[in-house]
């Protein structure tokens, strides 16, 4: 008797503290809501200005899709939190997302995995055609012959300048014209570039330069050779700018520092992504004192740049039907053709259309950064561990900026760093 | 006076229920431990022996994760990763734990003998702990800052407290120490008010001094108290991520990266290799537990020789 109440006892109280565990359970996302919508959930990790005007396109997209009964859920996850989030609920029907946006950088390596589906059918459905996307975004999300990401956008990195400290027709447009210039400028508290040594855009700065010499990070066999000759010269002429002979930035700073030093008006020049025009209010203020110009030797016949761009991609676990899957590139295509507010929101859409648009040519701020995406390249992103050869060849840049060895020495180690990881991963 | 009711007449099913009663109550701790704490343990040392990147099926290799860790087999760049972040977690074990003891200690003792401003000296020192890390990393960011900080600013200095070492681990002491005082100082607060006053009376009429009373008085007292904070503060100390991973990034060079972050970034950090951080982070664990096992025995073989 005893030992049955024990029992019952313990059914009761796991069957009252599993109750709540039972109120998270969900529906198949593949059925339709109780509604009659089709929901699809829409991950992306913009969470600025992006992230409002995200919200507003697919606010406008549900409105217009109401009659034909779709309905998008957005969930704005901050990028590090998506990439672990959507690898531990890749295979929950529940919660895993239909829809992810993610840095083009980014697919490969995922879709080693095997989480995405193909996207066949879909450039027929928006009716898209290579010749009306930016190249290096068109193919960004092409592995392997298949795509498995569809381009929105494409964020090269520019160079932001003090109206104050210098004119536009001082501007450099090779990197040897940039010394001479912030050798010239820097004085009395001024600095030329105030050169991040931590980990930070430096690293895209290193990059624009070696792709724009010839260089690259990896060769055809995917073999990294970012310690290059042409890498260590590059690498050498950013760490004169710190520690050369006649040094035009401060040495040691931090993450952030080179932006409160550039606001301070004790930079001539910055460096960052077309989101940083809304954080200098660049829209609003055509008569602001800051202006921003393309890189040196990123734009014109022959040359090129490094850039990130935002892909569209589908998950396989969630994406099952021809319903759900419809509703999707409906989707995409509506984002692709509302692209305007997404300029606004500090990106240059990946649809060249819209650029042409009289309205977009006003938006002049975006101008340098649409000039660099025409020439811009991703890198090798369809290799795998692209991304982690970019996080190793990020810490290099740091140690080389730093003084904590000379730049060959650090690229050096970074390669044989890699190259160690990709044998250990490989096991 | 009217005869009481037997408790069975009022309560029919009493013995039943009673037997009943205490299940329901540790029931959702016990559930919640197994669902959230033994269940995730046994999953993790099971996975640790598996290829798992939690997208495709998990393939058995046996000791391989945990051969790798210790160098046995392939380029050494897993061990070479792990055991750095596990030195400098050590590192930060050794140096913040008695900081965190210590300090808030003597606060605490502080903060007893000032009763005027006691309540305000509680809410200034316990006011950071409430910040999440992250927070607390950025805004400390900003204060350390080579060139545009506020504090260089004020000292007239241009120390790299980031981007450099050792700076860069004084300042990861800074903001722990910083934002960990207040979390102890209110258990020893706590602590040092059950004090029975008349022990204080006593040894004031026998003319003990202030450091007599609180080495032999407050202390003793509080042996319980510092007992669990020791422990916790260990087990956290060995946990530290969002400093390293907010503030330094690991920099300069991996010199601040820790054990967690490493396990942190091989789960979750590109290819997720949950069957290498899951090994990991079973070695780290077996270590913690055995920091744990000696602190205990150190308070144990104290408590007999009292």
């Amino acid at each position: 008797m005893k030992k049955t109440s024990k029992i019952i006892g313990f059914i009761l109280a796991a069957a009252l503290s599993l109750s709540c565990l039972i109120g998270c359970a969900g529906k198949d996302p593949n059925e339709p809501s109780a509604d009659g919508f089709t929901v699809i959930r829409f991950w992306n990790g913009f969470t600025g200005t992006d992230g409002e005007t995200m919200d507003k396109i697919v606010e406008a997209f549900n409105a217009e899709y109401e009659s034909e009964n779709i309905r998008v859920v957005a969930d704005k996850i901050p990028w590090d939190t998506l990439f672990t989030k959507l690898t531990t609920t890749s295979s929950n029907l529940r919660s895993a997302p239909h829809i992810v946006a993610m840095s083009a950088s980014r697919i490969a390596g995922m879709n080693e995995r095997g989480i995405f589906t193909d996207m066949e059918g879909l450039e027929e459905f928006i009716g898209a055609k290579e010749e009306d996307y930016i190249p290096a975004a068109w193919t960004g999300g092409i592995i392997d012959g298949t795509r498995y990401g569809f381009p929105l956008d494409v964020h090269p990195t520019a160079m932001y300048y003090n109206k104050n400290l210098i004119s536009e027709d001082e501007l450099p447009t090779t990197w040897d014209e940039f010394l001479e210039v912030c050798i010239e400028k820097t004085g009395d508290g001024i600095y030329g570039w105030t050169v991040p040594s931590m980990y930070s855009i430096s690293k895209d700065v290193f990059l624009n330069m070696l792709y724009s010499a010839g260089g690259s990070m990896f060769d055809e066999n995917n073999e990294p050779v970012f310690n290059s000759d042409i890498a260590v010269e590059q690498l050498s002429y950013l760490n004169d700018l710190v520690n050369g002979p006649t040094p035009v930035s401060p040495t040691n700073v931090g993450s952030g520092g080179d932006f409160t030093l550039f606001t301070q008006g004790k930079s001539v020049f910055y460096f960052d992504g077309p989101w940083v025009i809304n954080t200098l209010g660049l829209y609003d203020n055509p008569d602001s004192n800051y202006g921003v110009a393309p890189c040196p030797e990123s734009i014109g016949e022959g040359e090129t740049n490094f850039a990130g761009s935002h892909q569209f991609t589908l998950m396989k676990n969630t994406v099952t039907t021809d319903t759900i899957r419809e509703a999707c590139y409906t989707f995409i295509k509506y984002v692709s053709e509302h692209s305007f507010d997404w300029a606004k929101a500090g990106q240059v859409p990946a649809l060249k259309t819209i650029h042409e648009t009289e309205e977009y040519k006003e938006l002049e701020p975006i101008a340098a950064f649409t000039q660099m995406a025409y020439t811009a390249t991703l890198g090798e992103i369809d290799y795998k561990y692209w991304y982690e050869g970019y996080n190793y060849m990020g810490v290099a840049v740091s140690n080389a900026i730093s003084g904590i060895m000379t730049p060959k020495e650090a690229l050096d180690a970074a390669v044989a760093d890699f190259k160690g990881w990709v044998e250990d991963e490989e096991i | 006076m009217p005869k009481k009711e037997p408790a069975a007449a009022i309560r029919p099913h009493g013995p039943k229920l009673r037997s009943v009663v205490p299940y329901l109550f540790i029931a959702p701790f016990m559930i919640m431990f197994i669902v959230f704490g033994l269940v995730p343990l046994v999953m993790s040392i099971v996975i640790s022996f598996t290829k798992w990147d939690y997208s495709s099926p998990m393939e058995w290799n046996g000791l391989e994760n945990y051969k790798l860790i210790f160098g046995l087999i392939g380029s050494g760049s897993v061990a070479s990763d792990f055991w750095n972040g596990v030195l400098h977690t050590l590192l930060f074990v050794v140096i913040e734990t008695p900081l965190l003891i210590i300090l808030p200690m003597f606060v605490a003792v502080l903060i007893s003998k000032c009763v005027a401003i006691r309540k305000l000296s509680m809410g200034f020192f316990y006011f950071p702990s409430i910040l999440s890390i992250t927070t607390v990393c950025i805004l400390w960011n900003f204060l350390l800052d080579t060139n545009a900080g506020v504090i260089n600013h004020y000292l007239q200095t241009e120390i790299p407290w980031i981007t450099q070492m050792p700076y860069a681990w004084i300042s990861i002491f800074l903001l722990s120490t910083w934002w960990g005082v207040g979390s102890n100082m209110i258990l020893y607060v706590a602590g040092i008010a059950n004090v029975p006053p008349d022990i204080w009376e006593a040894a004031e009429l026998d003319g003990a001094g202030e450091v007599r009373k609180f080495f032999s008085i407050t202390l003793p007292c509080m042996r319980r108290t510092i007992f669990y904070t020791l422990i916790m503060t260990t087990i956290g100390s060995f946990n530290m991520l969002g400093q390293s991973q907010v503030l330094t990034a690991g920099g300069p060079n991996y010199g601040t990266t820790t054990a967690m972050m490493v396990i942190y970034n091989t789960a979750f950090g590109g290819t997720n290799n949950f069957g290498r951080a899951c090994a990991m982070a079973i070695v780290f664990g077996l270590l913690m537990s055995l920091f744990t096992f000696l602190s205990f025995k150190l308070q144990v073989s104290d408590e007999e020789d009292m």
